[in-house]
Formats: structure tokens, sequence, C-alpha cells
């Protein structure tokens, strides 16, 4: 078999750029010789897009498959697959599942690139009914719990994390803030495909072998600290597991686009706080501050416009006091940072979407971390007795490399 | 000096020497960097194949890679295949179970039986159902790269099974023949020179 130069360049400069990572990375590495207590793996973005999907990556055309169900099969499956292998007991899947961006309400149908939605309409015909934005959000849905339903069977809970995909519309009206608008008929879709998994004590006590302890749900209705006005229970909630706290954040709840419900959070990890939790880990969709992985891009997380910053600020004084660490999607990319110099923001939103660092940008060289940053990548994190904690990057390039270890980041007892 | 005390000498230095014998070295890709961010994973999804070439027939009598990550005592596995599967692995000849040490060079050793003719072949890492490699480490097992002779072809799992050969993996792996033709040759040369020195002594 014939090797191309050119990926031979590629492969070259992408060990060396990994070597000098791994030098880089081995200061500030320590080894945890206690036990590893609990390992649990996060990614998030694997719902594939209809027009714009990366060619360089998938190919000129998507699979049937993946054009009608709108997932990157092939690197979401593998990514599962190793997840499996890697034994971890739960995975956080950090929203975007489907491609969604419909309003799930009765008689609404966005065209085929999202641009305009038309309705309400009384479907009149199967067609109607069948290109509608609620068929095509709840069929979505079910392809994506089809694909994560091995998991539970061979010992890995799926906790799922709602995305802007899911709770929002693109072609609605945007807030007065310049961002898109939640659906609160899309946080019901979202719902009812995945309220099944938050949080089902007995299948999680099945699964990992113990209950999970202090299991909280988001606000209902009329009842936010936030000032949320819709039914949070199944978009963010919380539980302790081994004496760890998990909690999972909408980060586009109605009303509140691109904020984190920060003083929901507060009070909740407080709590976890005062049982005495010795690490707390947080899920949401959006990062708290946008990685810059070229120059020029624009902020698109919870730093997106000067009104969103100020809430964002609340949100990581949170996760600073109490020394948690953010693990987010959104971003279609792989890059873990300390953005103030404490906790660790962990952006793994590579779980199948295009890439949001293009093959031009690859190409051109302006990409800050090439090695990495097309790389479909998620995390494993190993939390030791001693309450150490082992960041793991895994990944593979967009072309379908081997699998490699691209980070190793330790967070000390 | 007399005649029967100098073979006594040299015999008892070729069965000291016998052992020491070297095995030939068939495939070295030199050391691996030993770093473990941007090594391959190395678990029960990913395996690593490598591409060898024997220019005689020649018995495998060890075949080692570079790991890293795992416990001592850990196992994994070594097979060695037919190169007739198109672009990797075809028609598996021998296996056999490994034991991790430490990080660096594992495998096996002391293989016998794996005889080989002249040309291509596939020698293959991988972690089975029964094996436990990496079962123990924060990082889990991992493949070291970096080798500065890496094999010119290799595969691993990443696109369609086997199929997969894109640009060579710097993976290190190593591959040696049974050290027995130049053991079996010192022994030889030990005994003849016993036989010698007895039967000069029954013709004093």
């Amino acid at each position: 078999m014939m090797h191309s130069p050119a990926k031979g360049a590629a492969t070259l400069a992408r060990a060396t750029l990994l070597a000098v990572a791994a030098a880089l990375a081995s200061a500030a590495q320590a080894q945890d010789t206690t036990p590893v207590v609990l390992t649990f793996s996060t990614v998030g973005d694997s719902r594939q897009d209809p027009n714009t999907y990366d060619q360089a990556s998938v190919g000129a055309t998507l699979s049937g498959q993946d054009a009608t169900w709108l997932q990157n099969t092939k690197a979401f499956s593998r990514i599962l697959r190793t997840i499996q292998s890697q034994k971890s007991t739960m995975l956080f899947f950090n929203g975007d599942m489907i491609n969604g961006y419909g309003w799930a309400n009765f008689g609404y149908t966005s065209n085929a690139t999202q641009s305009a939605i038309s309705g309400p309409v009384a479907p009149a015909t199967t067609a109607d009914i069948v290109g509608s934005d609620l068929m095509k959000h709840y069929r979505q849905y079910a392809f994506w719990r089809g694909m994560v339903a091995p998991l539970p069977e061979t010992g890995t809970y799926v906790f799922p994390v709602p995305g802007n995909h899911e709770t929002e519309c693109k072609a609605c009206p945007k807030n007065s803030d310049g961002q898109k608008v939640s659906k609160v008929e899309n946080e019901q879709a979202y719902a009812a495909n995945m309220g099944d998994l938050i949080v089902d004590t007995a299948r999680f006590a099945n699964v990992l072998g113990v209950a999970p302890q202090n299991v909280a749900y988001g606000p209902a209705v009329g009842y936010s600290p936030d000032s949320l006005t819709t039914d949070q229970s199944k978009l963010s909630y919380s539980f302790d597991v081994q004496g760890l706290h998990f909690a999972v954040i909408n980060t586009d709840p109605v009303g509140q686009e691109t904020s984190a419900p920060a003083a929901w959070l507060a009070a909740d990890l407080a709590a976890a706080s005062g049982r005495g939790a010795k690490r707390m880990f947080v899920f949401g969709h959006k990062p708290a501050f946008t990685y810059a992985y070229a120059p020029g891009v624009a902020g698109s997380g919870l730093d997106a416009t000067p009104t969103t910053t100020v809430k964002r600020d609340a949100f990581w004084s949170v996760i600073e006091q109490y020394h948690a660490t953010y693990f987010t999607g959104h971003m279609h990319t792989y890059h873990v940072s300390r953005p103030l110099g404490g906790a660790y923001q962990v952006i793994v939103g590579a779980g199948g979407s295009p890439f949001d660092p293009t093959a031009a940008q690859a190409t051109a060289g302006v990409l800050a971390n090439p090695a990495t940053d097309r790389d479909y990548a998620w995390a494993t994190v190993k939390v030791h007795a001693d309450g150490g904690v082992d960041i793991l990057g895994y990944g593979f390039s967009a072309n379908f490399g081997p699998t490699q270890l691209i980070g190793q980041y330790f967070i000390a007892p | 000096m007399t005649k029967p005390l100098l073979a006594s000498l040299a015999a008892a230095a070729l069965f000291a020497l016998a052992p020491h014998a070297r095995a030939a070295t068939l495939v070295d890709t030199g050391t691996p960097d030993g770093n473990a961010v941007g090594a391959l994973a190395f678990d029960a999804v990913d395996w690593v194949a490598g591409a060898v070439t024997f220019t005689q027939a020649a018995q495998i009598g060890a075949i080692q890679g570079h790991i890293l990550g795992g416990t001592a005592g850990e196992t994994f596995d070594v097979s060695l295949f037919a190169a007739d599967g198109g672009a990797g692995p075809g028609t598996l000849l021998y296996t056999t179970t490994a034991t991790f040490g430490a990080d660096g060079w594992n495998g096996v050793s002391g293989l016998a039986g794996w005889h080989v003719a002249a040309g291509s072949y596939w020698i293959e890492f991988e972690i089975q159902g029964d094996d436990t490699l990496g079962a123990g480490s924060a990082t889990g097992a991992l493949f070291d790269t970096g080798a500065p002779h890496p094999l010119s072809m290799t595969a691993s799992t990443s696109d369609a099974g086997f199929s997969y050969a894109d640009s060579p993996l710097s993976v290190g792996m190593r591959v040696s023949t049974v050290p027995w033709p130049s053991s079996a040759a010192l022994m030889l040369a030990g005994l003849a020179l016993l036989s010698t020195r007895g039967f000069s002594r029954r013709r004093h």
C-alpha cells in the first residue's frame, strides 16, 4: 500500500506537537498512587449538520443514514466503544445530541436550512406530519437513544445534558440580546425523550452497584432562584455518588438563553459542600470561556455578549468557590484550560459534529493547537481514593487515525 | 599445559558461553520516546499491528512492543499473522498471551514452534476479553510512539478493522529468533571436545 507524503508530513507534525504538549504537561502532572474509586467519561455534540458537515472529515456527501438521522455515526460510535472499553461507570453527554433547532410545537415546520419557519398550520397530510419540527426532534432523539442504549448494558450509565440544539429554535426571532430563543415545547420534548434517564435511581444502582444519593432536580415552574419561568426539573439536576457531587445544568433555559442557573447551582453546591462532598463536577453545554482556537474567533459560550458575560462571571465564581470542574461542549473541538488560574474548564464538544476549527484553518496553519483542535475527542476522568483527579483527554484525528491520549491533567487532592 | 587440560578448558568455556548465545534480531524499530501524551490507546477496542518481512526461514523466539501504562502481571496478546489479508493482517498463524512487566519493552520470549518461511507477516498486539492490561492504571495501557526507525506499514483499529494503514505509526516493536542454532552448535562443539578428552584419556 502506498502512503501519501503529505499525510506522512502531517503525521510527523502531529507527533511533534503532541510530544511538545507531553513535555509541557509533564511538569504539571503528578502520579496519584491511591486506588481509582470512580471512572467517568464526558463528551458532547455528536449531531451531524445536514448542510455544513465537515467534508474534509466525513466526505463530500453524508451517508444516507447520517443524512436522515443527523448523527456522525462513525465518530460517535467509535467514541462510545472506547468509553465502554475504558469501563467508565458514567457518561455525561454535554448536549447537542440532535440537530434539532426547530420548534417542537404542533404544526411548525422549518425549511431545509432552518432559515425560516412556518406555522402554526394543522397538518393535512402524512408528509406534513413527518416533515414537522416536532417529528424531526423526536426522530433524532430516538436514533441517539439507540446509539447509547448499549452502554448501560455494559456498565455505563448515561446522563444527558441539554444543549442549544435541543432547546433553541434557529429560525424563530432572536431575543433582545441577539441570542436565539429557547422554546418551552423544545424543553418538553427533551424531557419526554431524556427524562427516564434523569435520574433512574434503580437502574443507576443496577449499573453502578451503588445508588445515587441526594438526588436533586432543577426548579419547577415558579420556584426558580434564577427567575426561570419553565419547568427545569429534567434539564438541571444533581446527585452524589461515592462522596462525589455531580451537577448538570441547562445553559439555554427559556427566557435566559446563554446563561447558567448560577443561583440554583450555588445552593446546590453549597448543600453538597455541607455534606462533605470530596469533589464537585459540573456539566453544561456552553463553555463559560470561549476557546480562541484561531484569530478572530467570536465569543460563542456564556461570554457571547456583555450581558451574558456578567451572568457568566456569577456562574464562574460559584465554580471557583467550590473548586468544581466544569465540563462542556458546544464548541466542536477539544480544549482544557484554567481560565482564571483556578478551576478547570474542559471543552469536549468534539463528539462528531462539524469541527469549529476548519480544515482550511488547519491548512493555513492558524490553529492554536493544531495537533488536537480537529480531533474527535472526549475526556475520561478518574477519581482517586484521596480525592486526586486525573483528567485524560483521548481523541482521534479528523481522518479517523488511531486513538491517542491527547491530554493529561492532574488535580491534586 | 597438556592437551587434555586444554580440551577441558575449551569445553568448559564453550558450555559457559552457550547460554549467552544471542538470538538474531529480525525487526527493531528502536525505542520510542516514552511520553504518555501522544501515545496510542491500547485497550479492548484499539489494537496495533506492524508488517514485517523475513528474508529467510526463521523460528520466532521473541516479540516485544514498547508499552506504557500497565501494571506488572497484567496480560495482553501477541500474535503473528500471514500477510494474506490485503491491506492488513490475514490468517492467524500463532498467538499467545504476554505478561506486562514495567513501562518499556514488553512481550513474549522463549517462543517454541513459531516457524515461519521467508516472506511478509504481521505482528499484532491486542487486548482480548480475558486480558487485563491497563485495568490498574489511570491512563490505561498505551502503545508508545516516536520510535526512531518505524516500520514501513502499520495497522490499528481506527477506521474499518484491519484495513487502516495511514502513515506508518511510529510504534516500538522488536522481533528476534530463537537463539537455538548458535547455542546448539556451541553445545555440540563442547560435547565433541569432552568426547575427545575422554578418548584421549583412554588412550593414555
